[in-house]
């Protein structure tokens, strides 16, 4: 138990001494998607053969004058994970790609034993066939500016120690030392804005709840990521848990507020997991609690595990879910700020903009503005997936134009193909098209466009995807989410839905996209909450930069991506057939008939147009047209 | 005192409590509010009774906003019926008519708005538009024996699990809330059926006449203690009664 400031401090500096004196340090990732190719393994491996060599030191025990030894650790998400499970060696920076139970012996007996690099681990461009030894080499690091993400991936997510001898809840002595107003005031003037979608300054919130007068005010963190492909909040609870926590601890002073939440989806239990034990480390250490270091502040954190509704994302469906209510949205006025939480003041913020906060502290308001763009200062984590060279996740300034971050950091499309569109921001958010690519990637200016940073979920689409099933997957996806309170989202979205697949399905007509349109303005303009306001982006956008592709399905009866079934159909060339009859064997509803050694006939009628006839056909005699 | 403007016309306030929607209905304009009832709290969901505000200070920036919920904020230029609130309100009743294409009342406002619902495809037979007026009304009442069950298209009201509701009171006080008449509730022969259930009417002792269910009478007991005996006197004879009382003992 930590009692004063001054304690704190120089516990750091201890931590500090220790940290460096081991002569290596082997970061095996444990983000979900390393651990689910095997990367637990790798590190008990890892682990073991160091020990058995003796080589094995625990930085719990370095202290001064025993220096050397090597230590094994898991850290959160390193953000390369196409190329996992990663192993990072420190300090020489070497980054292992796909590494496997059966490379850690090698590891050890080359790498540290004799310091030599594990050539075959390392990461090779498949274009270009240069291999790069450390991380920093690789283009997909090189060019991204990680700041949040900072500790992901450095250090072990599940050690305090670790978190504060890098400077971790160092912060939060400093900000003991500031008045509550002068806190609102540095994040004011940092202009930091949500990262969770809206964009809206965290320090009027925070400002706001300060004023506010009343006996209870709470800080909640919302960790509902529900995005399909977003996962940057989850890496930054899996992978730098602590730094979140500081951040909400720093909320809590500056407004007034003792008691906070974490609103977690059940289906991040390893983001649970890693936040439960840091709370409880930190409550050990006398950071979280009564009287916290001896300055009378008390402040404590709550986890709530969401039960996966999409609509709890949404601020005043998150409070009434944690409340114990039906995660239903509610109007506003009164504001979260004024009637949030059990009716009391309440900061929101996301996952993100919590982390962003002892970074801003630390390093002073005119560091952090010189960061991304004039009113949209600092950087921001993307989840870059579809069809991508490098999918992971990716933190850059904010401003940086979609061109670097697909062509310099994601490495291209794959397959030479040509890029389509990018669906930013999810289900609430729109299509960018190849004009785009040289936009900043901002609050504004994505707004502009009709497209919004959301939380930050990019899905590259290649020039095979339809535009109008894009629409209808997203458009499947809101329609099932809706929490049905209000007219517009309810009934609108299910109508949108119905026509966008009548036209996936060849039925469409122009009067159809007419109608889709009047439905997409009053579904955006006369929903009660931001998830039935936003529905309607990706068709807006959709329409907006794709209409032909809606006009060639509902005119020409097209789909000129040729995706959609409907417009498909297949025939066996008789001149190609050679009668094996694998084609009817794999045809799932039995429409295809036929002689052995004699051609064999798809019937029209019976056909589904899966595409399993041409898929099986040894001769490339199942045509499609 | 808060001054605003509806409609361009000025009009002071001097309950600050009051909603933009309770001052609409005071100054006697019309607006659909399907999901609004005076007694309950209101909920903002049929998004009917949206109106679009501004205030000089937005720099010609206006929202739109439903009028039940929205406070009353001095220097508000409230407009009822702009051509985006008519559009809105419009699809709105269509989106409802498509849902519930037999409901009268809908109908009527469809008429009211020219508002033509053939483009929506297939016609749903509901009743319900889900306003939440009925499970509102079980709330305050203290039973909760329906409520929303399932989200988005999905969502219907219904007692725990679709079975009859044991903690039902037979009040009917869902079937007198409904805006379009959905809730289905008979009586016969001192009989009301509700919610796949049959409650006993208490016939008034002194005039003969069905008021009110044993078990709502049970629940009054329960709840405040007043003696059963003194409920089974319909609310017309009641009153009849503490008048002839207060006429003996202040005129006779």
């Amino acid at each position: 138990m930590i009692k004063t400031i001054e304690e704190l401090r120089n516990l750091a500096a201890d931590y500090k001494k220790a940290l460096g004196h081991e002569k290596m340090k082997i970061l095996v990732c444990a983000g979900t998607g390393c651990m689910s190719s095997g990367s637990l393994k790798i590190y008990e491996a890892l682990k073991k053969i160091v020990t058995e060599k003796g080589l094995y030191v625990d930085i719990d025990l370095i202290k001064e004058g025993k220096k050397g030894g090597v230590n094994v650790s898991p850290s959160g998400c390193h953000g390369f994970c196409e190329m996992g499970p990663l192993v990072r060696i420190e300090p020489q920076g070497y980054l292992y790609v796909k590494v496997q139970e059966e490379d850690a012996q090698e590891i050890v007996e080359n790498t540290v034993e004799k310091g030599e690099v594990v050539e075959r681990l390392l990461f090779k461009n498949p274009e270009t066939g240069q291999t790069y030894e450390t991380s920093k080499s690789i283009p997909f690091y090189g060019k991204q500016n990680r700041l949040v993400l900072e500790h992901c991936g450095t250090i072990n997510p599940e050690s305090i120690k670790e978190y504060i001898a890098l400077g971790g809840y160092q912060t939060l002595a400093d900000v003991f030392e500031m008045s509550p107003e002068k806190v609102c005031q540095t994040i004011l003037k940092a202009e930091l804005r949500g990262r969770g979608g809206g964009g809206f300054p965290a320090g009027i919130k925070w400002d706001s709840v300060r004023k506010e007068k009343a006996d209870q005010k709470y800080v909640v963190c919302n960790g509902d990521e529900g995005d399909p492909g977003a996962f940057m909040d989850r890496s930054i609870m899996e992978g730098d848990p602590h730094r979140v926590i500081e951040g909400m601890i720093i909320a809590g002073y500056a407004s007034g507020a003792t008691k906070g939440y974490i609103y977690v989806r059940a289906e991040y239990p390893l983001a649970v997991k890693r936040l439960k034990t840091a709370i409880e480390q930190a409550r050990e250490f006398g950071l979280l609690g009564k009287n916290i270091l001896g300055t009378g502040f008390d402040f404590d954190i709550k986890i709530n595990k969401g039960a996966g509704a999409f609509v709890c994302g949404e601020g005043s469906a998150l409070t009434a879910s944690i409340e114990g209510n039906r995660g239903m949205p509610r109007t506003r006025p009164p504001r979260t700020v004024q009637k949030g939480l059990f009716q009391k003041p309440t900061v929101l913020n996301n996952v993100e903009t919590f982390a962003n906060v002892p970074l801003i502290i630390s390093k002073g308001v005119d560091w952090y503005l010189k960061i991304g763009t004039k009113g949209n200062p600092g950087t921001k984590a993307f989840a870059l997936t579809g069809n991508i060279v490098n999918t992971g996740l990716i933190e850059v300034p904010m401003g940086t134009t979609l061109r670097e971050v697909i062509y310099d950091i994601g490495g291209g499309i794959p397959g030479g193909k040509k890029l389509k569109a990018v669906q930013i921001g999810g289900p609430s958010g729109g299509c960018l098209t190849p004009e785009h690519l040289d936009l900043p990637m901002d609050f504004d200016s994505l707004k502009s466009v009709g497209a919004m940073i959301g939380s930050g979920g990019l899905v590259v689409m290649d020039e095979d995807t339809c535009m109008v099933e894009v629409a209808r997957f997203f458009m499947d996806f809101t329609q099932k989410e809706s929490c049905g309170k209000c007219v517009p989202c309810r009934e609108g979205t299910k109508r949108m839905l119905e026509i966008l697949e009548k036209i996936v399905a060849g039925e469409g007509t122009m009067e159809d996209i007419e109608t889709l349109e009047i439905l997409a303005e009053t579904v955006k303009d006369g929903s009660l909450c931001g998830l039935g306001k936003t529905a309607s982006n990706p068709v807006l956008t959709t329409l907006k930069y794709f209409r032909d592709e809606y006009i060639a399905h509902v005119k020409e009866k097209v789909c000129p991506a040729g995706v959609c079934k409907a417009f498909k159909s297949y025939c066996i060339d008789p001149e190609l057939c050679k009668g094996c009859g694998k084609c009817s064997r794999v045809c799932p509803n039995s429409a295809i008939t036929g002689k052995i050694k004699n051609p064999f006939k798809i019937d029209k009628e019976k056909c589904i147009n899966c595409g399993a006839c041409a898929n099986a056909c040894p001769f490339n005699a199942v045509k499609e047209g | 005192m808060i001054k605003i403007r509806v409609n361009g016309k000025p009009v002071a306030i001097h309950d600050e409590d009051k909603t933009l929607l309770d001052v609409i209905k005071e100054i006697g304009i019309n607006i659909p509010a399907l999901c609004y009832h005076p007694g309950l709290p209101a909920r903002g969901s049929c998004r009917l009774c949206v109106v679009e505000i501004t205030k000089p200070s937005w720099n010609g920036r206006s929202k739109i906003v439903t009028s039940c919920l929205y406070p009353c904020e001095d220097g508000l230029e409230v407009l009822t019926h702009s051509p985006k609130v008519i559009k809105l309100r419009k699809v709105i009743i269509k989106l409802l008519l498509a849902r519930c294409s037999d409901s009268k009342e809908l109908q009527e406002l469809a008429l009211q708005y020219n508002a033509d619902v053939s483009r929506f495809g297939t016609k749903e037979n509901e009743k319900c538009i889900l306003c939440g007026l009925c499970t509102r009304a079980c709330e305050e009442m203290g039973i909760e024996a329906i409520s929303m069950v399932n989200r988005g298209w999905k969502k219907e009201v219904a007692p725990p699990y679709y079975e009859p509701p044991e903690n039902c009171i037979g009040c009917g006080a869902c079937a007198e809330v409904c805006p379009v008449g959905a809730i289905e509730l008979t009586e016969t022969n001192g009989i009301r059926r509700i919610w796949n259930r049959e409650f006993e009417i208490q016939k008034c002792v002194e005039c003969g006449k069905y008021f009110a269910t044993v078990a709502q009478l049970e629940h009054l007991h329960n709840k405040y203690g007043i003696p059963l005996k003194d409920l089974k006197t319909c609310p017309e004879c009641s009153k009849k009664r503490v008048g002839t009382v207060l006429k003996k003992t202040f005129f006779d």
